[in-house]
């Protein structure tokens, strides 16, 4: 018996073994794998990758050393300086391999680094032996390929074992294999173990001290391990360990990595919709579609909305004088190397500058790829802030009005006072306009109204009320120049409801006023006055007195049904007239929403002078056809607008200025506003990047109602705003002449006409006067003023509503001395009033407009070849598309449709690999041909099968193979299985390795019982060792406080440059790109760490504390419990007595060393307790914390 | 008998032979004389030397580097056509293609305000900021012709340290660690030193990428605790240490001797390296065995606090080299002067002038720098053209670094930029020869010092036909 005697072997030569283990498992695993199989060398997986490797840099594209080049069949087959290389069918006569196998140091090729291996020989000589099949020349677009993961799943019968009895379908692959090897499986682990192992592997957690109790006490019945497993699946703690293993792959992190490396506070939302899928067994393939491609299915469901978060985790460079395209560009190609290998373990990377060396993947076929992702843009959806940061907010809130109410009180104390100051100022105010009256000359109506001057210097009408008429007065000034014009409509008892119009109910509608001057001497030419801004103190929305400033007879100036009120408007004249011009352009950027990061564009020019514009112009890059408009809005009070006009045009296609013409004239006024929109068709072009569109997505309604501009995103955009716009409203109306002036006086005529189709509103009485001051309006004075106040100021104090007086009130107590400072800081503590706070998630939106891809020559973004259309490379099976062209959703359904060969496999792989610490395919993230191939291909199959046929559900999958005996034998080594199978790739025993490190973390948190298991939400931040946070960038880290430092390291908030030491420390990845398997190292500083970190000395100490408090337990009972917390087994008796001794020799210590020990106990020792036992106990549960087998998955 | 039974079995007969028990393997001897299990570690230890593929000359490196891109036309290059250009915007030819970070092409020439000399037998250039530096010149192998394709700082750092400005790839000192292991028993391989202003990519500048995570640059602290939770916890004290850890070794040793792992005994190994590195880190950072004159050669007693926590990290750099690590990378940030350029250059000059040359000539008088060498490194240079008053912008296709000692040719200056500073003139330099010779130099073939990931060989040369080793670099 080979076995037994073995088992004799002494200590030491158990160490050599141990010693000399290592250098056995390559050969070993190699001839292992390919026993028995004497297949064709195919040269795509055989020969290219050495050919590639170690030849084509001398006798390639590039070079051509001795005249000799591989990389392309004809001129491999015809030579080079030496004549023929390779003779198909001859090995022996090839000169090729006379030199790859030459002991001649200066014959040898390749001539540098290491000799080829034997195995690459014996496999170029088989090649040539068998004819030198070469599939193609290697310029080809297209290549195929027969790798075994790129055929078809074929699922095998189950092989047929000798045993009798009902085997589990894994069990007959695995030992159908061992059985050919004539291995015999190791025996089911014991039941501790078992617990332990499962609860690992699908939760993450070690079982409670309770649960083992349950468990074992649970052994007769036949169905506990499945009813464990049940249990376990349906804890919300499988979701997070296994959403863990996603978050790996999908290179998740809560920074955006570069230098910057800014937090990302909103990236959990697509981590809990992780964890959140995976608990409720979403189906992997729709698990997949939706991550891909969730923005494009119909109905528009939030979920897979969120779940495109995958993408999102890509990098983002927000260093100052990046090129931006050039990182979309990065994470495009990020975001397409992600996807393929974490759901189909392609490793695509190479062919982004040339064609894969080794796996069948053009260059050609990676921007095939490429393109789906390439019209994909970020968008940040609104989302509900969480609970915490909403309670933050209303307290805030509460607390500020509480701040609002008591300075109110203060200035509402002010009032009485306040009201006196300013009437005080008002008068003082008006004396500063001098409005002088006019010596009426003339007085004369169109249409034979009667008009006489009355005792005031106003202007009464009477007689027959005519349709429509006009006035003309002539009167004199003594000024020698004018500035404003005021024309009061005056309340007469002579009139229909007391005027001060004709009409019935007293209103007026005055359609037109001009003025004209000349010298009083007459010694020069009259000219016409250019009137350039007019206001009037009431008006009606419709008709404002601007109107009353063209020509056009259906605008004009009212003030509606005026009971008996006055009004009173006034003209400003501008010193000079304007020639007909263009006006100056200006481009307005628009607002940007930084909850949407979308930008909003609207051209304007701002209109400087009252005039006419006929024509305009503007610089476009619109396509053919394209339709844009062109409005003119108008500012109303209360910081609203208003569209008048409205025009549009169809662009030709033309780039350039373009000039256009109104087909009518426009009447503006100063401060009106010149906008340029389009209607949804592509509008502009970037002037800098051309292949970058823009894209009105919102146009201005066409009715003339209020708008407010900032809600029109007219343009919305990420990137490169560099555009230009002219606009040149020209005033071609009036041919001015220029008003003359002497210091004579002057002789003014002024034109008062009513000729709108609603007849009988001329006006009934009027006066006239006219000002030389200097700022007629009030406008340079009182800057401060705003055109509101200045307009309520016209209105006489005591015909003013409540909302006007209120309004100049507030206006005035904040210029006011006294009440200003009590104001000011009512305003700024209004300002600061607490905002809502928003949240938004990361998500993906396609393009409505497709964005070209091209080739990158050799990988470069500005080097662009050929365009491409998106597809799938040729070697996989064909992509069905919805349209004409392929999308991002069409490739999820490629991905997952069960004709790929890929993604089932790569699945159930990456599950067993979780479940055995190592996959069937042991690279994880590679199934091309220079990955490793599989163990087990035939079980690879089956279980890929079976997974599509348990309808993708993990939680199905993972209770399939967790019950087998597979996974339930002892992990213990057996050193004739060593010998044999070094790594155990055959699984005769199960595997024994180290945990990841958020499991070791939340392990001790466990064993302290100090785990707070609340799921999903924020990140939290921990502790970091000081000067830890120094050494990156933006170097404020906050750590978090309370408990919820104690959550599952699932829930550690990951700085891509700021990792915490401890998940570095055990090979937790750096989260910039995907990682499908873990290193698992061991060194100085991990012990270092289970040591002494603070939060696993925490832990230690909390468990440690436990045990001392439990004054009735004897110290081996305390020792079970210690051994049960740590490493959920009892312990055995040596083990027993040796941690008896340590109690021992601790205890001892602490006695002498009453300060040490009373160091350690803490602040909160157990009451009546020695202190030199709480200390002992804390030493001892760290101690047992610091066993390999605590960090092990046995 | 099952094997469950016969391991049972095994384990009551390693009990029995056993002299007196698991207890008695006392911490010393399984500190010191366990040979056995030492042989494992070490076979089975990623960090154990390894002989290197020729001749080595260099053992160890100090790698300074300046993060931020320092002004090499303002330290080593003088350019005195620029002189002639100053206030003249060059002609369209030369800026064409060109990429620019903040400023463009429009930008002045900017001939240097700084006072430039010869130095040494060999005649090297440096202005009057590197007064002690430039006293070193004859060992110093000066590179004129550095270049490189990025030209934003975090990328830039990435190839300059780890050859590509792709993220996941090992950085220079973790492939050394890999190549050749490392002399130290007690202290680790590759340590990270910083003062001062941060690099910007912080950790994944000294990354292990995709090699294991033990050849990651560990960083070190020039005061307190050195190394992360290298103190106990109070309480804890040595005695109880000792007691605790013999414990875990007998426990650990127990669970080998019934599951057969040889991980376990791996484990043990690393317990017993932290328990070593507990003493002997504390003993490197302790600066008082050096003498006084040390210390103030260096500036350790400066009272800046920067000036001297980078003084302190040249010497403790020194002290690594002397206890057997591979690879020392000191970090100082702050040098991206794209406005302020003579104050801010002044200033960190002053920072890094004195220690780095104390460090060059204490390693010579110690005979050390024949085989450590020192590199001054950075991402990239700046530009002859003024960004606003007084600045420069980011230069990648011309710049100056330098190295000394570990066999570089000292006294040499290698190629030039053309005249104003634009261009490679002679003998361009790109980053990946550079790091074929500093690797040729520790005896290693970039060619075949290869990683397979992703079913790829990488190499810190990059994966195609890239870096080749510059013989005139070496001495």
């Amino acid at each position: 018996m080979r076995i037994r005697v073995y088992w004799k072997v002494t200590i030491a030569a158990l160490f050599v073994f141990v010693a000399t283990r290592a250098s056995w498992s390559d050969d070993k695993d190699r001839r292992l794998l390919n026993s028995g199989k004497k297949t064709a060398i195919d040269f795509e997986r055989d020969i290219r990758p050495v050919l590639a490797a170690r030849c084509f840099a001398c006798h390639g594209a590039k070079k051509q050393e001795s005249g000799l080049r591989l990389d392309i069949k004809k001129a491999a087959l015809v030579g080079g300086d030496s004549g023929k290389a390779i003779i198909p069918g001859k090995s022996k006569q090839s000169e090729f391999i006379r030199r790859i196998t030459s002991d001649d140091k200066d014959e040898r090729m390749p001539p540098e680094g290491k000799r080829l291996t034997s195995e690459q020989i014996a496999k170029l000589t088989r090649w040539i032996d068998q004819g030198a099949v070469w599939p193609d020349d290697g310029k080809s677009l297209s290549r195929k390929s027969d790798h075994w993961a790129f055929q078809p799943v074929v699922r095998p019968p189950l092989p047929e074992l000798k045993s009798h009895g009902n085997t589990h379908p894994i069990d007959a692959f695995i030992q159908a294999r061992l059985a050919k090897e004539g291995l015999k499986p190791s025996p089911l682990a014991d039941r501790a173990t078992l617990l332990r192992r499962l609860s690992q592997d699908l939760t993450g957690l070690p079982p409670s001290v309770d649960e083992i109790e349950k468990f074992l006490s649970d052994e007769r019945r036949p169905d506990a391990y499945e009813r464990l497993v049940d249990h376990l699946l349906r804890s919300i703690h499988y979701g997070e360990l296994w959403a863990q293993y996603w978050l790996d792959l999908a290179r998740y992190a809560d920074s955006d990595g570069y230098e910057k490396d800014l937090p990302r506070p909103n990236a959990w939302r697509w981590r809990d919709w992780v964890i959140d899928a995976i608990n409720r067994d979403l189906p992997y393939d729709q698990f997949a579609v939706q991550q891909i491609a969730g923005d494009l299915l119909p109905g528009g469901a939030r979920s897979p909305l969120i779940a495109t978060g995958f993408h999102r985790n890509s990098l983002t460079n927000r260093e100052g004088g990046v090129d931006q395209e050039e990182y979309r560009i990065k994470a495009v190609k990020d975001r397409l190397s992600t996807t393929l290998t974490s759901f189909m373990a392609m490793t695509i990377d190479c062919a982004e500058c040339h064609s894969h060396k080794y796996d069948p993947i053009t260059q050609r076929e990676y921007y095939g790829l490429y393109a789906f992702f390439n019209n994909a843009d970020e968008k940040n959806i609104p989302a509900e802030p969480t609970a915490a940061v909403l309670a933050k907010f209303e307290a805030g809130k509460a607390a500020h009005q509480k701040k609002i109410a008591a300075v109110q009180a203060k200035l509402d104390a002010e009032r009485p006072e306040l009201e006196k100051r300013l009437t005080a100022w008002e008068q003082q105010r008006r004396k500063q306009i001098d409005w002088s009256p006019l010596k009426l000359v003339s007085l004369k109506s169109a249409s034979g109204s009667t008009i006489e001057e009355q005792p005031d210097g106003s202007i009464l009408v009477g007689g027959a009320n005519p349709a429509n008429d006009q006035f003309t007065v002539v009167g004199e000034t003594a000024l020698s120049k004018i500035t404003a014009i005021r024309l009061e409509a005056l309340a007469d008892k002579s009139l229909p409801s007391n005027g001060p119009g004709r009409a019935d109910d007293g209103r007026f509608l005055l359609s037109h006023f001009a003025a004209a001057s000349r010298p009083r001497d007459g010694s020069l030419k009259e000219g016409a006055l250019l009137l350039q801004d007019a206001h009037a103190n009431v008006e009606l929305p419709n008709f404002s007195i601007i109107g009353s400033l063209d020509s056009d007879k259906a605008s004009g100036w009212s003030i509606g049904r005026p009971s008996g009120k006055n009004a009173t408007a006034v003209f400003e004249v501008a010193s000079k007239s304007l020639k007909p011009a263009w006006l100056g352009n200006k481009l307005v950027n628009g607002s940007q929403d930084t909850a949407t990061q979308t930008y909003n564009f609207y051209y304007q020019s701002t209109i400087p002078v009252a005039g006419t514009i006929d024509r305009f112009k503007v610089f476009t890059m619109a396509k053919a056809g394209a339709a844009f408009g062109i409005h003119l809005i108008r500012p109303l009070s209360g910081g609203s607008y208003r569209i008048v006009y409205r025009q549009d045009f169809t662009a030709d296609g033309k780039h350039g200025i373009k000039e256009y013409q109104l087909s009518k004239p426009w009447q503006v006024r100063r401060g009106d506003v010149f906008a340029h929109s389009g209607n949804g068709g592509p509008v502009f072009r970037s002037v800098k990047t051309e292949d970058v569109l823009y894209y009105p997505v919102q146009t201005f309604p066409k009715q003339a109602s209020a708008v407010d501009l900032t809600k029109y995103p007219v343009f919305s955009s990420k990137r490169d705003y560099a555009m230009q716009v002219f606009l040149a409203p020209s005033v071609t109306s009036t041919d001015f002449i220029k008003p003359e002036w002497n210091d004579r006086g002057a002789t003014l005529t002024f034109t008062l006409a009513h000729n709108h189709a609603r007849p009988h509103q001329t006006l009934g009485r009027f006066q006239l006067t006219v000002t030389d001051a200097a700022d007629p309006l009030g406008k340079k004075k009182d800057t401060s003023v705003p055109d509101d106040v200045l307009a309520i100021l016209q209105v006489d104090a005591n015909e003013r509503s409540l909302k006007e007086a209120d309004r100049l009130l507030a206006f005035f107590a904040a210029i006011d001395k006294k009440t200003a400072p009590i104001k000011r800081q009512l305003d700024n503590l209004k300002k600061k009033t607490p905002k809502r706070p928003t949240a938004v998630a990361h998500v993906m939106t396609p393009r409505s407009s497709l964005r070209k891809s091209f080739i990158h020559r050799r990988g470069n973004f500005l080097d662009k070849g050929d365009e491409v259309a998106t597809h799938t490379p040729t070697f996989l099976p064909d992509l069905a598309a919805r349209g004409e062209l392929a999308d991002r959703l069409d490739l999820a359904r490629w991905v997952v449709n069960p004709s790929n060969p890929l993604t089932a496999r790569v699945a159930v792989n990456h599950i067993w690999a979780k479940l055995f610490g190592r996959g069937i395919v042991k690279t994880t993230e590679d199934f091309g041909t220079q990955g490793e191939p599989p163990t087990h291909p035939r079980l690879l199959d089956w279980l890929a099968d079976e997974f599509i046929r348990l309808g993708w559900s993990r939680k199905a999958l993972i209770k399939l193979i967790v019950t087998s005996e597979t996974y339930r034998r002892s992990s213990v080594f057996r050193p004739e299985l060593t010998e044999r199978d070094p790594r155990n790739l055959l699984l005769a025993r199960q595997n024994r390795f180290r945990l990841d490190a958020e499991r070791i973390r939340d392990h001790y948190l466990a064993a302290g019982g100090l785990l707070n298991r609340r799921s999903g939400g924020p990140s939290f931040r921990p502790e970091l060792p000081s000067g830890v946070a120094q050494i990156q960038f933006i170097n404020k880290w906050v750590a978090d406080k309370g408990d919820v430092v104690y959550r599952r390291s699932l829930y550690i908030h990951l700085q891509r440059n700021l990792m915490l030491p401890m998940l570095m420390t055990f090979d937790h990845p750096d989260s910039i790109v995907v990682c499908t398997r873990r290193e698992r190292s061991n060194t100085p500083l991990q012990a270092l760490t289970l040591l002494n970190a603070p939060l696993f000395f925490e832990s230690a100490h909390a468990l440690g504390r436990g045990l001392a408090a439990d004054k009735s337990a004897t110290t081996e009972q305390r020792i079970r419990r210690v051994f049960l917390s740590a490493v959920s087994r009892e312990p055995n008796r040596n083990e027993l007595y040796r941690v008896m001794r340590l109690v021992g020799e601790l205890t001892d210590i602490y006695k002498k060393n009453k300060q040490a020990a009373k160091d350690l106990a803490g602040d909160n020792p157990p009451p009546d307790v020695p202190i030199e036992e709480t200390a002992a106990w804390v030493a001892v549960a760290r101690a047992i914390l610091n066993l390999d087998e605590v960090i092990t998955r046995e | 008998m099952t094997p469950q039974q016969q391991i049972l079995q095994r384990r009551r007969e390693f009990l029995a032979t056993s002299a007196s028990g698991i207890g008695t393997l006392a911490l010393a001897s399984l500190l010191k004389d366990d040979q056995l299990l030492a042989v494992d570690f070490e076979r089975k230890d990623p960090l154990a030397p390894k002989p290197p593929h020729f001749d080595a000359t260099a053992k160890a490196c100090i790698f300074i580097y300046l993060a931020g891109a320092p002004s090499h036309l303002d330290l080593f290059n003088p350019k005195p056509k620029l002189k002639e250009l100053d206030g003249q915007t060059l002609p369209d030819s030369l800026t064409k293609n060109v990429r620019f970070a903040f400023i463009n092409k429009n930008a002045k020439c900017k001939p240097t305000q700084e006072k430039f000399r010869r130095y040494g037998q060999s005649g090297m250039w440096f202005s009057n900021r590197l007064p002690h530096i430039s006293s070193c010149a004859d060992d110093i192998c000066m590179m004129h012709t550095m270049h490189t394709e990025a030209f934003n700082h975090h990328p830039g750092q990435l190839v300059m340290n780890c050859g590509d400005q792709k993220f996941g790839r090992p950085s220079i000192g973790a492939w050394l660690n890999y190549g050749l292991g490392t002399e130290s028993k007690n202290l680790p391989g590759y340590v990270v030193l910083t003062a001062g202003p941060p690099a910007r990519g912080g950790a994944t500048n000294w990354s292990s990428g995709f090699l294991p995570s033990t050849y990651q640059g560990v960083l070190f602290r020039n005061q307190g605790e050195p190394v992360l939770n290298l103190n106990n916890p109070k309480g804890l004290t040595d005695a109880v240490q000792r007691k605790s850890l013999e414990a875990v070794a007998d426990l650990n040793r127990e669970r080998l001797n019934s599951v057969l792992d040889p991980e376990i005994s791996s484990r043990i190994a690393a317990y017993e390296l932290a328990y070593r590195m507990q003493a002997a880190a504390p003993e490197l950072i302790d600066l008082s065995s050096e003498t006084k004159q040390t210390l103030e050669k260096y500036g350790v007693n400066r009272s800046d606090g920067v000036q001297k926590s980078f003084a302190t990290n040249c010497l403790l750099a020194r002290r690594l080299v002397e206890r057997g690590s591979r690879f020392i990378n000191i970090y100082h940030g702050g040098w991206d002067q794209h406005g302020n350029l003579t104050k801010d250059l002044a200033k960190n000059s002053m920072i890094v002038d004195q220690p780095i040359a104390a460090l060059l000539k204490d390693l010579k008088q110690r005979g050390l720098l024949q085989s450590t060498m020192v590199v001054w490194g950075t991402e990239f240079g700046r530009t002859p053209l003024a960004q606003g008053g007084d600045g420069r912008d980011h230069h990648p296709s011309a710049y100056s670094m330098w190295m000394a000692g570990g066999g570089a040719r000292g006294g040499y200056s290698h190629g030039d930029s053309d005249e104003i500073g634009w261009g490679i003139a002679d003998k361009p330099l790109h980053i990946h020869d550079f790091h074929a010779t500093l690797l040729h130099l520790f005896g290693l073939d970039d060619k075949n010092l290869t990683y397979r990931f992703k079913g790829l060989d990488f190499r810190l040369t990059g994966t195609g036909d890239t870096g080749t080793v510059v013989k005139e670099l070496i001495a």
